[in-house]
């Protein structure tokens, strides 16, 4: 038995026209303030007849942070609550949302958590809207937060967390930068893969995993060259990236990115980017089988194919430091992120060992 | 062969889980006592605890109980007899077990969520003790 979770997804352009049918509702809008600079959160506001804007910090978030977050919305007590922004403003407001109903800490918002239980009644509409095209979050049932303390990520998930309304309109990232285009594609692209690598796999990830490869190798460099209507695609690829990975499960490439993005405050993007080919590799050496089905469903080879977008877009530079007298440290961290038992192998922690000691050897012979 | 949670099936599975490297390792830092609980259904009338002190990476004290109200455990694992066959033939993932309702869990959630990897290994080892079960 298991289950396959989505939301109501509207998407495409003028998808955010689905607000209106919320218009008389008492809105809050939570979006950080790079975004709202972009007057984003105007296009929003504009929809509802009552709203106030809370503006965040344009960070991955802090358990803290969240907790903080959860008494305004316990105050506001707004009937519809509105999460305009990338992975994290989303993942910090479904984290919000459950601590405002629910007194627990919040690496207690677990798959395992039956927040009913507690109390959790879902009081107010949750509507997300992306505004990069990558993390899926608007539609998962995941959660990271930072633990600042032990500087690590805490990995979350609970069936609530999922958004009631995901808004997936390209409005939101025609302005994306470059450099987020890239990193937030990679995270598509490997929520898709590792969704199809996952213990957990089923026939509905495996054909949302497919599907969403196909549309992100055909667009990714378009997107990159600011085509919008590869855009546009890249952003619905992401979504449903977003429910292939919730329905499924990541593995190995998460556990790393999470683990050496919190070590040395590089973003999730960054990571999950730079550590997708060395993982495959590392797959391929072990044969992973379902790498050869996923190459055969898609078309190509998909080791070859992430290898040449990783070169074509150096994103393996952020290897090019000193991380050697960390390998221990990430590597605990990694063995002990939950990512790892749904990873098509669970490796030793000496295997984690020579791939990060590789990556190294790899930056010094360039 | 051993009864399912009889005392010499707790022995028989506490031997293997202190033989384990793999589990030795993903629980070298894990610290608390479990009361395992199996709730009577098809073929099981009266339900069945064991209860297991897992402590760095090895299971230090473990036996069958006969009064749990006379245990008091930080984790409770608790489900159907007829899940619990099927989890030991393999047939129920644990981590979808919990996910799903099929097992309940109480107590730290979030430490468990550290410890993913030593959960499954425990089940796997729990796979290999040779087991009669009762019904």
């Amino acid at each position: 038995m298991w289950n396959f979770n989505s939301p109501k997804i509207s998407y495409g352009r003028d998808s955010l026209e689905v607000l209106e049918n919320f218009s008389e509702k008492k809105a809050l809008i939570i979006t950080d303030e790079a975004l709202s600079s972009l007057k984003y959160d105007e296009l929003v506001s504009k929809i509802f007849e009552k709203s106030e804007t809370i503006l965040v910090k344009p960070k991955e978030p802090s358990k803290e942070e969240a907790v903080e977050l959860s008494e305004k919305i316990r105050e506001k007590e707004p009937e519809i609550l509105v999460a305009l922004g990338g992975g994290s403003v989303i993942d910090l407001v479904k984290a919000a949302r459950i601590l405002s109903e629910v007194d627990i800490e919040p690496e207690e918002i677990t798959p395992f958590t039956n927040l009913e239980e507690l109390g959790f009644k879902g009081r107010s509409y949750f509507v997300a809207i992306p505004t990069t095209s990558g993390t899926g979050s608007e539609v998962t049932w995941a959660i990271v937060l930072r633990d600042e303390r032990e500087k690590r990520k805490i990995i979350m998930a609970n069936e609530k967390a999922i958004p009631d309304l995901a808004v997936v309109d390209p409005i939101f990232v025609e302005k994306l930068p470059r450099k987020l285009v890239v990193s937030t594609g990679f995270d598509a692209l490997s929520h898709a893969i590792e969704a199809f690598l996952s213990t957990f796999s089923n026939p509905f990830s495996d054909a949302l995993s497919v599907k969403a490869i196909e549309i992100i190798l055909k667009n990714f460099e378009k997107s990159y060259e600011g085509n919008l209507e590869a855009r546009e695609k890249m952003h619905i690829s992401a979504t449903i990236a977003g429910l292939a990975f919730s329905n499924s499960q990541v593995g190995l490439v998460h556990a790393l990115s999470h683990a050496f993005g919190a070590t040395f405050d590089i973003s999730h993007g960054e990571s999950v980017a730079a550590f997708l080919h060395p993982v495959l590799e590392f797959y391929k050496k072990k044969g992973v089988g379902r790498l050869d089905e996923l190459s055969k469903y898609v078309g190509v080879d998909i080791l070859k194919e992430v290898g040449r977008l990783s070169e074509r877009f150096g994103v393996k530079k952020i290897f090019e430091f000193d991380f050697e007298g960390k390998i221990n440290e990430i590597v605990k961290k990694a063995m002990e992120d939950s990512c790892i038992v749904t990873a098509p192998l669970i490796p030793e922690e000496e295997d984690l060992k020579n791939l990060l000691e590789e990556i190294a050897c790899m930056r010094e012979k360039s | 062969m051993p009864r399912f949670f009889s005392d010499e099936w707790v022995k028989e599975y506490m031997r293997l889980l202190n033989e384990s490297r793999e589990y030795e390792e993903a629980a070298k830092d894990w610290e608390g006592d479990f009361l395992f609980v199996v709730e009577p259904d098809e073929g099981l009338k009266e339900p069945l605890y064991v209860y297991l002190d897992l402590y760095h990476g090895k299971a230090r004290k473990g036996f069958a109980v006969e009064d749990p109200s006379k245990i008091s455990a930080a984790f409770e694992f608790r489900g159907k007899y007829s899940n619990w066959k099927k989890l030991i033939a393999g047939e129920i993932d644990p981590i979808k077990g919990m996910v799903t309702g099929k097992f309940k869990l109480k107590g730290s959630m979030a430490k468990v969520m550290r410890y993913a990897r030593a959960a499954k290994i425990l089940v796997e080892i729990a796979q290999k003790v040779e087991t009669e079960f009762p019904g």
